[in-house]
């Protein structure tokens, strides 16, 4: 009986401050007369002014920031797994440069080098001084070589597997 | 353009268009003194209070494209406020909205107080947090999801906030003699006695 007494009370008593705070006009202060215009002024200056770049898509969810790190280290997380899977290039598959040394494209002769007129003469002679395939056929070698490397380091990501 | 609501105001200015200036110009007539009342309590000083009325419309203008139009203008106006007043606090290091307002402080003379009735006693026995909470609910009439918007709080967090605010109150308020009175005479009784 007492505590529904005291539990009416305290009710009574919140409705009234309820009622006391919905009526009574809060203490108002006035802003200095001059205060708009210096509002404007601001902005009117902000509006000159570059707005900085910002991403507005952050700003508007609540945990803006936690999703751009989220995204971040799931970039870098894919970034690192697909680097991983294309490394090392497997050794049976030269790339394309790593040309073999027995097969030269060009020599010249080490006269060449000497003197100007020997230089002219080895130009001259260049085309028939070649070793080995000629040039077009290096050519092919190197882009089958890279056609199968590349081949190779995409037949090892999942997506590209065959079914 | 002075029929139209404050949020139809605010998506004019968003659209950039050549009334959006002029669109924003209203809003800082409308929402001004509001603003610098809501400040002022958060605040120690009438500059202060100053300055970060500025401060925020000015943000303000230079974010309105995020500003979301299913909420009231004045919550989102307010939040920036709020967040600022929270920085200006950090910056200076004094706790958050210290009851000491030129005008509105503690130690002002018991009449003036009086004036103000439960306004002064909440001013006197609240904390920081439960003062905007209920001047935010009465004075501004926001919603509590658009409280807990601007006090970046849980809905439920505000509920309470508002319960032991006015519990507060209702502790200091003395008891009525008669139902039909008029509170001031009592809230001046119980600053002058109580605190």
């Amino acid at each position: 009986m007492g505590r529904q007494h005291r539990g009416s009370r305290s009710r009574s008593r919140h409705a009234e401050v309820e009622r006391l705070l919905s009526r009574t006009p809060p203490p108002w202060v006035d802003p200095s007369p001059d205060a708009a215009a210096s509002i404007e002024r601001s902005i009117d200056e902000a509006t000159q002014t570059p707005i900085p770049i910002e991403l507005p898509w952050l700003r508007q969810t609540r945990w803006g920031g936690l999703v751009a790190a989220a995204v971040a280290v799931a970039a870098v997380g894919a970034f690192t797994y697909v680097i991983g899977h294309m490394s090392p290039v497997p050794t049976s598959a030269p790339i394309a440069l790593s040309l073999a040394p027995e097969r030269p494209l060009v020599v010249f002769p080490a006269e060449s080098v000497v003197t100007p007129g020997a230089q002219a003469e080895a130009r001259a002679a260049s085309v028939a001084s070649r070793v080995g395939r000629p040039l077009e056929s290096e050519m092919e070698l190197v882009r089958r070589d890279t056609q199968r490397a590349v081949g190779q380091v995409f037949s090892r990501l999942p997506i590209f597997e065959p079914r | 353009m002075s029929g139209a609501t404050s949020e139809q105001l605010a998506v004019r200015a968003a659209s950039g268009d050549v009334m959006a200036r002029r669109c924003f110009g209203e809003l800082v007539e409308r929402y001004h003194a509001r603003l610098f009342n809501f400040l002022l309590r958060r605040v120690r000083s009438r500059h202060d209070a100053e300055d970060l009325t500025q401060e925020t419309f000015v943000r303000a203008w230079n974010r309105i494209r995020s500003y979301n139009p299913t909420w009231r203008f004045s919550t989102w106006l307010f939040t920036i406020g709020s967040r600022l007043a929270i920085t200006h606090h950090r910056r200076s290091r004094d706790p958050v909205g210290g009851n000491v307002v030129e005008g509105l402080s503690e130690r002002a003379p018991s009449e003036r107080r009086a004036r103000g009735g439960i306004w002064a006693l909440a001013a006197a026995c609240l904390t920081p947090e439960q003062h905007e909470a209920i001047w935010l609910r009465y004075v501004e009439e926001l919603a509590i999801a658009e409280i807990a918007m601007v006090m970046n709080k849980s809905q439920v967090a505000v509920r309470v906030c508002l319960f032991r605010a006015r519990q507060a109150l209702a502790e200091r308020l003395p008891a009525p003699d008669q139902q039909d009175v008029d509170a001031a005479p009592r809230v001046a009784a119980a600053l002058a006695g109580g605190m």
